[in-house]
């Protein structure tokens, strides 16, 4: 089972790939906060500090797949 | 009477039957189960990725020629000296069926990272071969592609332009070389080519004992031509010292049917790609 969520992925998924949070926003049809809250909680679940670092963590643990 | 004698006997041979039978399908149940290895025919040679003794997979020119021997070697049978089973002890492929382009691997329990790894890989290396779907005790635990990522590294720093790529290093280990592939995730804003030559061309010794074998040597020039690399150095280089970078390549460039080596406009080696 993932740890994240559905939308959780999605925002991630496009963060690496060089998205801004206005960009996700627009694309996914949801306000630029509900973007940051989506990172925020993501964050808070893997216990790390940052964007970057949430990054590596769901790349090791294959949440995330670099193409 | 006579019918009534005829009806005991009929009912008294079925009731026997039946509990014949009943105790055979019991008999049955209870038995355990032996691990069946399906045979796939096999066209090519495998490569079998290994540990080494700083745990990490590796590879070398022993192959395998068919699942049996493949299986073996996973085992920690028949195989080069200085590289061990990635297998744990306990830990049993039970069954390899390939359908088209998947191969569905049964084992006994969940596979750790290394062990995912190595199946994997090995199974890559076969022709065709694209998805493996893995089964504990006959439920689907996961499924892995080519993209996976071996001995896998990290290097970033920033959220932007992170890119993934398998890079072939040479190891030495009691006189015999081995190749140690490593992913490496990196902040880096150009293809995979060019973060493979960086890497190879960078450093001779990266991490334990992990060799780069072209960092004398200048990359003029390289291009794509119809699934064909060429690639052109400054000047001449060993055919041995290329297997690194040929490696390399053809793990990131799966479509990739050749790769053509030149210097000052002489071929020093064209290498094709065996799985096409």
């Amino acid at each position: 089972m993932s740890i994240l969520t559905k939308r959780e992925k999605e925002v991630f998924s496009m963060l690496i790939n060089n998205k801004t949070t206005k960009e996700i926003a627009k694309e996914l049809k949801i306000s630029d906060k509900t973007v940051r809250n989506h990172i925020s909680n993501t964050i808070q679940k893997l216990g790390v500090k940052s964007r970057c670092s949430a990054i590596l963590e769901l790349i090791r643990l294959g949440e995330l797949n670099i193409r | 009477m006579l019918k009534d004698k005829i009806i005991r006997k009929i009912f008294t041979t079925t009731l026997f039957l039946f509990i014949i039978m009943f105790s055979y399908t019991l008999k049955n149940m209870n038995k355990e189960i032996e691990p069946v290895i399906d045979y796939v025919n096999i066209k090519t040679n495998y490569k079998v990725y290994l540990k080494d003794k700083y745990n990490r997979l590796a590879i070398n020119n022993v192959y395998a020629d068919n699942i049996d021997k493949l299986i073996s070697m996973l085992y920690g049978n028949n195989i080069p000296k200085g590289l061990k089973s990635p297998l744990r002890k306990n830990f049993k492929i039970l069954k390899l069926l390939k359908d088209k382009d998947t191969v569905k691997v049964y084992v006994n329990e969940v596979p750790e990272r290394i062990e995912l790894e190595s199946i994997s890989y090995t199974l890559f290396s076969v022709e065709n071969v694209k998805k493996i779907l893995f089964y504990v005790n006959n439920s689907f635990y996961t499924e892995t592609e080519k993209d996976l990522g071996i001995n896998r590294r990290y290097d970033i720093s920033e959220k932007e332009n992170i890119k993934k790529a398998s890079i072939y290093y040479k190891e030495d280990i009691e006189g015999s070389s081995y190749f140690v592939p490593v992913t490496k995730y990196v902040n880096n804003k150009n293809d995979k080519i060019d973060i493979i030559i960086e890497e190879l061309t960078s450093s001779f010794i990266h991490e334990n004992n992990l060799i780069s074998t072209i960092t004398e040597s200048k990359i003029n020039n390289y291009t794509f031509d119809n699934n064909i690399l060429f690639v052109e150095f400054n000047d001449y280089i060993n055919k041995k010292d290329l297997e690194s970078l040929t490696l390399s390549v053809f793990e990131n460039y799966n479509d990739l049917t050749e790769i053509i080596y030149t210097s000052k406009g002489k071929i020093l080696d064209s290498v094709k790609n065996v799985k096409k």
